[in-house]
């Protein structure tokens, strides 16, 4: 899910590295070639299916890469290598049971239903299981949040970019947005996933150097954990599940109830099951069975990540000389923060042409985020609200003409968020806030209209408008009264990550408790109009003729076994 | 939007979107990316052997182990096996 990017508001001073001439051409023949792709690609976006969902042609693999791809931004890269150096291995739950259980939960039970149900988005599956009062709530807060977020995130790109590198903020926002906004516009979803997928295969071969080499600095994982202990010994950083017994016993001040339940059931199904920036991805799949199979085959590498986001901030922690610290005691001090620990480590390993590398790998994660960020708003307000509200029949390639005009669109809304960022930084704040609120009451919304045949349209509205509301509430008590924190949190030295999950774990009951409450009293749909949308209303595809080897469910138990022998592993 | 939606006695491979013919002929993603590694795997293979003769003023750490010329060798490998495997001639 997305890393809160409020921490990148200020910018660091001086700049962290240099580069050689081949590590320019190796970030000059990326951009060549993203744009290459774009043009090649756009006579293969004609009709509206191509052009949003890739023509549902995509393999399992290419669905789940790009499902992955469209999550690990630059700033997820950077963010989370920073939490690791600042709170240890317990940033890892992020990646573990903050989305393992939600992805393979995706594959395997819900995607059935998105398939099936024919939708080209999240929120159409809203308008056929709930109403088009639901579609229209969920579709324009989508909407308006993941333009903004995508705005946030160039802003925060540019001042990595200023901070690593010394380059212009303008140079790096209009550059990198409008090589997105040419290869989007150009191939849509496709060019979008062919994107992906290569910058997945890149910050791979960009980032996994560092690992390795610190590991070979460090002496192995035990020389690692020693030399941690060593330098840091008033913590725990290398255990995962141990410290998590007390607020106070962790250097997140979060409670296990709160990792497990806000974090792994609330956060991260809301995020990885429900959000149509993600879920979109795996619509363009060519038959169900890659469908299902596309969010367990990201579930796998995504098991993986840590190696390359975790590993390199536990590794600064124990090979890096100097102590980084918090952002506002860096610039007070001219020191570095957690949040260089990256590109620090980058710059300790790698020579020209494997720094270039580097660099191009981040960059490709920022352009990877922000392409997934304008393809979604694009098909969205296309299908969603443009459609429904202002013209509902029209010839294909009308809509195919508006989604390029909606993805221009997306990308100036963009930008401008990113300039209005720039001049009141708080914004930062208050955008990253506003996408948590919506996520998790469209979890309740989503998963009742799955597996409750009772919920109603109202129930579905009035559920998902309360949870939305009271997360909102919560959020601005905390900002008005700071001890109301004791209360949302259950702790008073909560940090904002903990407020975070306990406030979209509230927000969910409110909206199942809300929903349930308003079903209950309103008139259901006819059992037959809930066909296909709904758990037992309709016989599941059969998956008998399927060798064990080809079904998802397998794969599913493979992966979740791993994810559980990793967990006692790092216990 | 044309589907095929399940019925009692369905299997999982008849759940498929009916679609255009568009898609046929296309590059495959993995020769691109084949391209962009065996491209980078040279650029970075040429840099660490440039190195190894030319060492640089500040050299970084484990320079001894010149990660440039095994990890550019590395994306050389891989990138020329991806350009060979799914290249447009060897696809037709």
């Amino acid at each position: 899910m997305p890393f809160p990017l409020a921490l990148w508001v200020q910018p660091s001073n001086g700049q962290l590295l240099s580069l050689h001439w081949v590590d320019g051409l190796i970030i000059l023949i990326y951009f060549l070639l993203v744009l290459g792709i774009g043009f090649y690609l756009k006579k293969f976006a004609k009709t509206g299916d191509d052009f949003f969902l890739a023509g549902r042609q995509m393999t399992a693999w290419i669905a789940g890469l790009s499902f992955l791809a469209a999550n690990l931004g630059s700033l997820e890269l950077l963010g989370w290598a920073a939490s690791a150096y600042q709170y240890g291995i317990l940033a890892t739950h992020w990646y573990w049971i903050g989305a393992i259980p939600a992805m393979l939960f995706l594959g395997v039970v819900m995607m059935p239903f998105y398939y099936i149900s024919k939708t080209h988005s999240v929120p159409g599956y809203l308008k056929l299981r709930f109403g088009e009062s639901s579609r229209a709530l969920s579709a324009i807060t989508f909407g308006v949040m993941t333009v903004l977020m995508s705005g946030v995130n160039i802003y925060a790109m540019a001042l990595v970019m200023k901070a690593v590198l010394g380059w212009n903020i303008n140079f790096s926002i209009w550059v990198s947005s409008l090589t997105v906004a040419v290869y989007v516009v150009l191939g849509g979803l496709l060019s979008a996933i062919f994107n992906e997928v290569l910058q997945f295969v890149l910050i791979w071969a960009g980032a996994l150097i560092v690992p390795i080499l610190g590991l070979i600095e460090a002496g192995g994982w035990k020389g690692m954990t020693d030399r941690i202990a060593q330098s840091f010994p008033s913590h725990d950083h290398t255990h995962l599940w141990s410290t998590m017994g007390g607020f106070n016993n962790n250097p997140m001040g979060v409670h296990w109830t709160g990792i497990v339940f806000g974090l792994g059931f609330v956060i991260s199904f809301g995020y990885w099951t429900t959000d149509f920036l993600v879920v979109q991805r795996v619509l363009s799949a060519r038959d169900l069975r890659s469908a299902r199979m596309a969010p367990v085959i990201g579930a796998g590498f995504k098991m993986m990540v840590p190696f390359i986001v975790i590993l390199p901030g536990l590794l600064g922690l124990a090979v890096l000389p100097e102590k980084l610290v918090g952002e506002s005691q860096a610039v007070i001090t001219g020191g570095h923060s957690y949040n260089e620990v990256l590109p620090l480590m980058l710059a300790r390993y790698c020579g020209p042409g494997l720094l270039g590398l580097g660099i191009t790998a981040l960059m490709a994660g920022f352009m990877s985020g922000m392409a997934g960020n304008v393809s979604a708003f694009a098909t969205v307000w296309t299908y969603d609200i443009y459609r429904p509200l202002v013209r509902k029949t029209a010839e294909d390639a009308h809509y195919v003409k508006v989604g390029r005009w909606c993805t221009v669109l997306g990308v100036l809304i963009s930008i401008a968020t990113a300039y209005l960022v720039m001049n009141f930084a708080s914004i930062m704040d208050y955008v990253q806030a506003l996408f948590s609120f919506f996520i998790a009451p469209l979890f309740g919304t989503i998963l009742l209209g799955m597996f409750w045949k009772r919920a109603t349209p109202a129930g579905g509205f009035w559920g998902l408008l309360a949870g939305t509301l009271s997360s909102i509430g919560m959020w601005a008590w905390v900002k008005v009264d700071p001890a109301a924190l004791s209360f949302i949190a259950l702790s008073s030295s909560a940090k904002s990550m903990a407020e975070n999950m306990y406030r979209g774990l509230w927000s969910w009951l409110i909206c199942v408790a809300v929903t349930v409450v308003v079903s209950l009293a309103s008139q259901p749909k006819p059992v037959a109009e809930l066909a296909g949308l709904v758990y037992g209303t309709a016989p599941l595809p059969s998956e008998d003729d399927v060798p064990l080897y080809k079904r998802p469910l397998f794969w599913a138990i493979v992966v979740g076994s791993v994810f559980v022998i990793l967990n006692i592993i790092f216990w | 939007m044309r589907v095929e939606t399940a019925t009692s006695k369905s299997t999982d491979s008849e759940v498929r979107i009916e679609k255009s013919h568009s898609q046929e002929g296309r590059i495959s993603i993995w020769f691109f990316i084949g391209m962009l590694l065996l491209v980078y795997g040279l650029l970075i293979l040429g840099a660490g052997i440039y190195d190894l003769f030319v060492p640089p003023a500040q050299q970084p750490v484990l320079a001894n182990l010149h990660a440039g010329i095994w990890w550019g060798a590395l994306l050389v490998v891989l990138g020329g096996f991806y350009t060979y495997r799914f290249s447009p001639r060897k696809e037709r």
